[in-house]
């Protein structure tokens, strides 16, 4: 993949954690918005939220990491052991939001 | 009016030395005395071991970019009395390698600029190796990129950026600049050529835009803008999934002779 594809996926998710966290947000703390919870988009907007905070942190991590250890050989390195860490933690969130919202 | 003024100077051989030293040296200098001008009477009276590059005294070449005072500049560019300072702390260029004293090594700038292909490049190959005309410009065509083309390649910018010292791979801004400076040019349809490279992981996505490049650019090219527009021409690009295609009118030049013995 194209840097700027992945850079373009970074803000486009930054975005998305935005609306979605907001979602969050209002609906665990206003008691007039708490119906938000009971909608079935609910689970859906949480479910996005996960993807994209993880692809926009492990990316920004990606980031710093081929910076502070700059090579060919290591980029791949932090790439690829990102990729894997980011795919194992979707597969245990998407658990823990499946099991939550499962149970409704 | 002369006035007396004392220069710290970085002396360094690394391949004798260990540990670089700090020479002070007094200059008398005037309103017009420049930096280089300092550094000159010193090699000429005091030290002539001082190892400096120069060539234009003017400001075109590039060749005489140091840290002054801490800032990068260009010591023919920079006068002495100018600086307000009773001690002037002259250094070579920072996130370069010494080669003596003041003279830094550029020849790892310079390749990474010959990657981005500085140069117009066309579709048209026929026409590129026998050319039947010139290339038409409108104004706002050559305004598009014309602040970009000031470049003297100092690389003052490259050693004041703060990406370029963590990361030895970034292209970084002087080559960057370059790149869009010829991407921008209607005449060129050179991008997809360049992507490979500037579109890599050590390309122009590692720029966080902090601009100190700008800040010191001596011609007013502010570097930190032209990558943010080659970004925006890369993201487009990728989106609309063709470069952006200009057509530049050929217009012949019948009194001037194009063939080739
Ligand atoms: S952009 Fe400015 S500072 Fe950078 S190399 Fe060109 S002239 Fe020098
Ligand atoms: S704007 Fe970009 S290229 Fe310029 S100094 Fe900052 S990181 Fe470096
Ligand atoms: S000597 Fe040419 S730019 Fe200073």
């Amino acid at each position: 993949m194209r840097e700027s594809t992945k850079m373009l996926i970074h803000y486009i998710t930054g975005f998305a954690i935005l609306i979605t966290g907001a979602i969050h947000l209002i609906a665990s703390n206003l008691k007039t918005l708490e119906w938000i919870k009971t909608t079935p988009l609910y689970p859906v907007s949480q479910g996005i939220f996960l993807a994209t905070v993880l692809y926009h942190a492990l990316n920004g991590l990606r980031v710093i990491l081929v910076e502070l250890m700059p090579g060919y050989r290591s980029g791949k390195i932090i790439s690829y052991t990102l990729l894997i860490l980011g795919v194992i933690l979707f597969v245990f969130g998407s658990y823990v939001l499946i099991i939550l919202f499962g149970e409704r | 009016m002369e006035r007396k003024i004392q220069f710290k100077v970085f002396k360094f051989n690394p391949s004798i030395e260990v540990t670089p030293t700090w020479r002070v040296y007094e200059v008398e200098v005037d309103r017009g005395t420049t930096v280089l001008d300092a550094l000159l009477k010193i090699k000429e009276e005091q030290d002539p071991s001082l190892a400096i590059r120069y060539s234009c005294r003017q400001a075109i070449c590039g060749s005489c970019g140091m840290m002054i005072n801490g800032k990068q500049r260009l010591a023919c560019f920079t006068r002495v009395l100018e600086l307000n300072s009773k001690i002037i702390y002259v250094e070579p260029l920072s996130n370069y390698p010494i080669i003596r004293d003041l003279v830094t090594d550029f020849s790892e700038l310079f390749s990474k600029e010959r990657s981005v292909k500085p140069y117009i490049i066309r579709d048209d190959v026929e026409e590129m190796s026998n050319p039947t005309g010139m290339y038409l410009q409108k104004p706002d065509e050559l305004l598009s990129y014309l602040q970009f083309a000031d470049c003297i390649e100092c690389g003052l910018c490259s050693s004041a950026c703060p990406t370029v010292s963590t990361d030895r791979l970034f292209l970084s801004p002087m080559v960057l600049n370059k790149a869009y400076r010829f991407s921008a040019d209607s005449r060129d349809s050179g991008l997809v050529h360049r992507l490979p490279v500037i579109d890599s992981e050590h390309g122009c996505w590692r720029c966080h835009f902090a601009a100190a490049c700008s800040s010191v650019c001596p011609k007013g090219v502010d570097p930190a803008k032209s990558i943010q527009l080659l970004k925006r021409m890369i993201t487009s690009t990728n989106i609309f999934k063709k470069s952006r295609k200009r057509i530049v009118e050929i217009s012949s030049r019948p009194h001037v002779t194009l063939s080739f013995p």
